[in-house]
């Protein structure tokens, strides 16, 4: 009997497909992976060695504005995730809409964030206030950075959505754009328990 | 190397015309049912999270097992994420365990740190 090879689709779906977005930003967000995990690291283990330490000073920070940050990121990752599916069957408007909800979303993070940091601050909290301190403005202070990078990509996508410049067949941009912004969400929910809330 | 089907898919990028019906019949596109039910597992995961912090904080500290939990829920939830809106499900499984692979280490790592600071 003979066998009929595969269309180049089928043996592209059997084997796995490829990854989602343009190949760069998929080494950036590994890059960027790697660096989260050793900062996680550094403050598990400085931790470890000052337990009372980062106890005590954890009860300061604000654990409900931390998991609204969470269902914030969630929700922004969730809204953008749907906008790739509605590009995925051509839906172009849908697409731009669930995009700007996502917008909508990381912008709610930074307003809860810069309130955190603010009464932070007005407590007089420095960079050298103690260890525990050193960690905790470093590391989100870090992950702010990327929301606000994540925002303004997002941001990019969402005004090329809207003059409908992605389609069904061509959506890699955007795709390229959610991925980052997920890998902003995923470090978040590994911070969130560490920092917060694990003690 | 011996293969029957030499032909490597890419590694990024939107499938092909030819290739995006077959992709999406394979699983390629994650329904807005599945995000939907993934996103209300990860809100409730995320309040179960707060309640263990609120818990802990009654008791001056959580204990290995509830930290323990605390470390598996992130990795449910962060297993979501990349499953289902990182839309990882389905693409060449290297890719997928490498994202996983930092995941689960990373957790297993803090948990060993947690561990320390408890003796």
């Amino acid at each position: 009997m003979l066998t009929q090879p595969l269309p180049v689709g089928a043996q592209t779906a059997r084997r796995g497909q490829a990854l989602p977005g343009d190949l760069a930003i998929w080494v950036f967000i590994f890059a960027e992976l790697l660096v989260f995990g050793v900062f996680f690291l550094a403050y598990a283990f400085m931790r470890a060695r000052h337990v009372e330490l980062f106890n005590e000073m954890q009860l300061t920070l604000d654990r409900n504005a931390g998991a609204l940050n969470t269902v914030l990121l969630i929700t922004g990752s969730y809204c953008v995730a749907r906008a790739v599916a509605a590009i995925k069957r051509d839906n172009s408007p849908g697409s731009a809409r669930w995009l700007g909800w996502g917008v909508v979303a990381g912008g709610g993070f930074v307003v809860v964030k810069v309130f955190e940091y603010q009464a932070k601050f007005a407590a007089g909290i420095t960079l050298s206030t103690n260890t525990f301190y050193m960690f905790y403005l470093s590391l989100t202070f870090f992950h702010f950075m990327h929301v606000i990078l994540g925002m303004v990509i997002l941001a990019a996508v969402w005004l090329k959505a809207r003059r409908g410049g992605y389609s069904a067949l061509d959506h890699s941009g955007m795709e390229t754009g959610a991925s980052y912004w997920h890998m902003v969400d995923l470090v978040w929910i590994v911070l969130f328990p560490l920092v917060y809330v694990m003690r | 190397m011996n293969d029957a089907n030499p032909i490597t898919p890419p590694l990024c990028g939107t499938p092909t015309p030819s290739t995006k019906g077959v992709a999406d019949a394979a699983g390629g596109g994650i329904s807005p049912r599945t995000l939907t039910t993934s996103w209300v597992l990860l809100i409730l995961a995320t309040v179960a999270t707060w309640f263990l912090g609120e818990w802990s904080q009654l008791h001056g500290s959580a204990g290995t097992i509830v930290v323990f939990a605390m470390l598996a829920i992130a990795l449910v939830k962060g297993r979501l994420v990349i499953d289902d809106f990182m839309a990882l499900r389905h693409v060449m499984l290297r890719w997928r365990l490498l994202v996983m692979g930092w995941l689960a280490a990373l957790l297993g790592l803090i948990a060993v740190a947690y561990w320390l600071g408890t003796r």
